[in-house]
């Protein structure tokens, strides 16, 4: 189904690779080719869509083809579809998801594209969704919380404050990697996994936060991740993890921390030294202090409080000396426990700075959901989005477009992070995970991988959350051990048996394995090289269940399947 | 650049003699390097012909991640302004009860192992970096102080890269460390690890090199799955990486790691015994070190290494001055690791001979405690710091720019709008900073590393005038 050998005629446009296409100009090319070449020559943000990209090598070289049915969006020019490439729907599967699966194509080819993302952007709407995480919460990880989407009334923090905190910190990481492998509300779990880095919270900073960050999670992340950024970022800046981590418990009228102050501004919302300077930061610390937790577990733990006294109620004029368009001012301060509230409102309110957020944290997003250098035109629409449906779920809104059929073929190849590795080839092999395990515990995927690997969640000790870039992940080794180790059965609380046994009960030469394979975790796009390179380091040789085991986990460790 | 007297250093003596090997043709090395000094940041990789030997000296840099305050490691107790009567900085704990203070040398009052420790009779070293002082009686360290690059962010993440590209203000898409543009202008000895990054991923300065790795544990470096096909695997593994176009990094990356573990698992770094009576600890830092000298002295063609310590990000009960508190541990860590790193170097340094280590963070912090309880008190973001050159070819025992000291009177200003730097007394704030590092880690390149003829490649900052050798400060053991 995926002959990759090209005719002569599209020979060409596979040489108009991302930054060549200049010198690959050929007067030969049928008319409608041309047609979309002088556009992409003569329109600026050609370079932009297509030039920027330093990993954009697709993953066969595929012909590029006008949509003819997709028009373009305003006078944006889009991005067209790869023809013989894989298919949009595949695409979103990709984008969207912790990996590809055969039965979620199926799902999105029969519900639709547009039917499947509206779905996956609010989990409530999923189907299985409510009973996969009361059977999460009630069955595996008792300690982890209230449910989907609890109510804040409930503080204090319930379980989580009495039971051990070594417990608690592990069962969120074991939330985290069955999540990541078997909701089916795939899409927010993705939205999840950014916020989770878009305002990290390092489970260890200080001792309670093996419990807080557990209650950072099921309060203040995941009610939020597909509603409103605005109301990510309070209770994000209430939360009592955030508090301790980034010091607003030390914040007070007469000892100003301004820590959480100045990421607040950094990373959370503006983007380094955008509009704000060291005075911003020294002006908006004091609007910011008086509220407190309670450092240990028990019958408060969990507890969020103002204390007036401890609050600078003083108004003040706070400036933003470098924004785009010049100086801006604002007067807070003076309203004690609100002025936390208007600090926020000024830097996500559209008719504030929010634009400016919008443009920072926009970007974020489509680099999260699309490729690492998302053009431009996308960025300026998910600003729109965000602008247009500002506190009516505006983090979703951002999604859809990011998303959405206009713009799904202008995404790009990314390098799965660890997480993203193991969740995908759990879910492409129908693995079985029971206990996916902890730090330190070697012999389970946790601490056998994602620990080497550098990617224990809930553990990165800076503010800014793990790393989105291919260089920072390019290390190998750890992908190369997690397929070969997977596959021999080192680790412990998974297995991928149902696979090698129905392998087996087939007979399956090493061929017919390496085809399951590419269809069952490439719908059938497994890079012709590996998948050739992969077989012919098998020809000859008797070909049984261990043989089937080193395949698989060559397959795992290969390039094709370290990018999505 | 050849007109200074040649020192009796031995190592000065070997860059001399290949100076002078290379002098007929020196008109036609400078022809193909003399771009070096204006490369943007952006340029493609270098391949200078510097005629390559095995190098006999061994760089590494451990970046103390969160920005230190330096205030609280090398003290200038003899400067008024610090703990005096009249509005001090940092009122000592005894009797003032004041946050971050540290008891003079000349304390009577309380436990002398909570005293400064005297260096020099104006500076001293904090108490919980008692380790660090046989090393600096040994003459293996040297302290500068008041220094930052002549640019300020306040943001770890923005100092953490220009200081690891050696480029402050650097464009958005230069990538290649100092450490890399090093290595990627000399031969080395075409070692198959040149150099190792003992993190998850290769940090700022040497990113951007060939034959680099990240090696979080050294100690365990080697392909899982059945052992006896593991030799075959990691064959396969190998050509699929280098035949693949999906990242360009990962072809290098690849055939590195193909070689290191060939290199690595059969050392037994795990096992590495080191010269008696160096003291490393059982944390990390001081494994990672200490796996490291094991690597070092196996003479692989290892050249340059760099490590990362967190926790010095020290917003809230920094508690330098207290055994136990959160500073304190991080600065016994530190100076436990590097002392016995360097007493096991130093009295055994294998093949290699020579080593300089080089720790420093992305920005010193705000002179003043932000907090006046000394139990909650921390400091926020600053400017200038200090940073620690440690090595047998290192001159030490010296607050190397002493001289330059600009006293607590004046404290440092930015304004980013007008990107003016003022020392005054109107806003104080953070120290200032009288010393750009790379000053000193030109002369490290120049008279110890040799690579003479790339200093400018190495710092391709075009803001940045590399000093000469008459303006050297004499960090390097003459």
């Amino acid at each position: 189904m995926n002959d990759m050998k090209m005719s002569a005629d599209n020979k060409l446009d596979a040489l108009e690779s991302p930054g060549s296409f200049e010198q690959s100009a050929s007067e030969t090319q049928v008319e409608e080719k041309t047609t979309r070449r002088s556009m992409l020559r003569g329109s600026a943000l050609a370079a932009v869509l297509w030039g920027a990209d330093a990993y954009g090598q697709l993953m066969e070289s595929p012909t590029m083809e006008m949509q003819p049915e997709l028009p373009t969006l305003g006078k944006k020019l889009l991005c067209s579809q790869l023809v013989g490439g894989p298919s949009q729907e595949h695409r979103l599967i990709d984008k969207a998801t912790f990996g590809f699966t055969e039965s979620e194509l199926a799902r999105v080819q029969s519900m639709g594209y547009d039917n499947w993302l509206a779905e996956q952007l609010d989990p409530n709407n999923v189907p299985g969704w409510n009973q996969f995480e009361t059977d999460l919460v009630a069955i595996q990880h008792p300690t982890h919380g209230y449910g989907p989407y609890p109510s804040l009334d409930d503080l204090p923090g319930g379980q989580l404050c009495f039971d051990h905190p070594a417990v608690v910190q592990r069962d969120l990481v074991r939330a985290r990697v069955i999540r990541a492998c078997y909701s089916p509300a795939q899409l927010f779990e993705r939205a999840v996994e950014f916020f989770t880095d878009h305002l990290n919270v390092d489970q260890l900073a200080v001792p309670i936060n093996r419990r807080l960050k557990t209650l950072e999670d099921s309060h203040a992340i995941r009610p939020n991740a597909l509603g409103n950024f605005k109301d990510i970022l309070l209770a994000s800046a209430k939360s009592p993890a955030m508090l301790l981590y980034l010091n607003g418990q030390e914040n007070t009228a007469d000892g100003v921390n301004e820590n959480y102050a100045r990421e607040l501004c950094e990373l959370h919302t503006l983007g380094v030294d955008n509009c704000y300077d060291q005075g911003t930061i020294e002006t908006l610390a004091p609007v910011l202090t008086g509220w407190q937790t309670v450092d240990s577990g028990g019958d408060s733990c969990g507890v969020v409080t103002f204390n007036a006294s401890d609050h600078d109620n003083a108004a003040r004029t706070v400036t933003f000396p470098n924004c785009p368009g010049g100086p801006v001012d604002f007067n807070v301060g003076g309203r004690g426990p609100l002025d936390i509230e208007d600090v926020i409102d000024i830097l996500t309110n559209p008719v504030k700075l929010g634009l400016e957020t919008a443009k920072f944290v926009g970007r974020k997003l489509a680099i999260h959901f699309s490729g690492y250098n998302p053009p431009q035109a996308l960025v300026d629409a998910v600003v729109d989005a965000y602008a247009a449906n500002f506190g009516n779920n505006d983090i979703a809104a951002m999604i859809n477009v990011i998303l959405s059929r206009q713009w799904i073929d202008c995404s790009t190849t990314k390098v799965k992070r660890p997480l993203h590795l193991l969740a995908s080839t759990i879910r492409a092999l129908e693995g079985s995970v029971s206990d996916p395990g902890r730090d330190g515990q070697v012999n389970r995927m946790v601490g056998g991988f994602l620990e080497p690997a550098g990617h224990l969640p809930y553990r990165w000790p800076a503010p800014d959350g793990y790393a989105d870039t291919a260089e920072y992940w390019s290390a190998l080794l750890p992908r190369w051990n997690f397929g070969a180790k997977l596959a021999n059965r080192e680790y412990g609380g998974v297995n991928i048996d149902d696979i090698i046994d129905e392998l087996t009960e087939q007979n399956t030469t090493a061929q017919e394995t390496i085809d399951a394979l590419d269809a069952c975790m490439f719908d059938g796009f497994m890079d012709p090289n590996d998948k050739t390179t992969i077989l012919s380091h098998f020809g000859g040789g008797s070909f049984g269940v261990a043989e089937r085991r080193l395949m698989i986990g060559l397959t795992i460790g290969c390039p094709s399947f370290q990018c999505y | 650049m050849n007109e200074y007297d040649p020192l009796a250093c031995d190592d000065y003596n070997r860059c001399l003699t290949r100076r002078q090997f290379i002098g007929t043709s020196a008109g036609a090395v400078a022809a193909a390097t003399g771009a070096a000094s204006v490369l943007p940041g952006w340029r493609p990789k270098l391949a200078f012909a510097n005629p390559s030997s095995c190098p006999n000296h061994v760089f590494i840099f451990l970046h103390l991640d969160g920005g230190p305050d330096g205030l609280s490691m090398v003290i200038p107790y003899g400067d008024e302004r610090l703990h005096g009567t009249s509005d001090p900085l940092r009122p000592p704990l005894r009797p003032m009860n004041g946050p971050l203070g540290v008891p003079p040398p000349d304390d009577t009052s309380g436990d002398p192992a909570l005293r400064t420790i005297d260096l020099d009779g104006f500076f001293g070293l904090a108490p919980a970096l008692a380790d660090l002082k046989p090393t600096w009686d040994d003459g293996g360290l040297c302290i500068a102080t008041t220094l930052a690059l002549p640019m300020q962010s306040y943001s770890h993440f923005t100092g953490t890269r220009w200081l690891g590209l050696g480029y402050p203000n650097a464009a958005g898409n230069a990538v290649d460390g100092f450490l890399a543009n090093h290595l990627n202008t000399t031969g080395g000895c075409q070692g198959v690890l040149r150099g190792v990054s003992l993190t998850h991923s290769v940090l700022q300065p040497l990113f951007g090199a060939d034959a680099v790795l990240p090696i979080p544990n050294l100690a365990n470096f080697r392909l899982g799955g059945p052992s006896g096909s593991a030799d075959n695997r990691l064959e396969l593994l190998n050509t699929l990486y280098n035949q693949q176009n999906k990242l360009d990094l990962w072809r290098d990356i690849s055939t590195t790691t193909k070689g290191a573990i060939n290199l690595i698992d059969g050392l037994n770094l795990g096992n590495y015994t080191p010269t008696p009576g160096s003291n490393y600890g059982d944390d990390p830092l001081s494994t990672s070190f200490k796996t490291l000298a094991g690597l070092i002295k196996r003479d692989v063609g290892l050249e340059m290494a760099v490590l990362r310590q967190t926790g010095w990000d020290t917003h809230n009960h920094q508690q330098n001055n207290t055994p136990g508190g959160r500073m304190w541990n991080r600065m016994e860590e530190f100076s436990r690791a590097v002392s016995a790193f360097y007493y096991d170097m130093v009295n055994d340094p294998g093949p290699t001979k020579y080593f300089t280590l080089f720790c420093m963070g992305e920005f010193g912090r705000h002179g003043f405690a932000n907090d006046p309880d000394p139990d909650e008190a921390g400091t926020d973001h600053g400017y200038g710091t200090n940073a620690f050159f440690v090595g047998n070819k290192i001159n030490g025992g010296q607050i190397i720019n002493a001289g330059l000291w600009p006293g607590l009177d004046v404290l440092h200003n930015y304004d980013r709008v007008t990107d003016t730097h003022t020392c005054n007394t109107s806003n104080r704030r953070d120290l200032c900073a009288e010393t750009d590092p790379r000053d000193l880690l030109v002369e490290i390149f120049d008279r110890l590393l040799c690579n003479y003829d790339n200093l400018g490649a190495i710092f391709p900052d075009p803001a940045y005038t590399i000093p000469t050798p008459p303006n050297y400060m004499g960090i390097v053991r003459d």
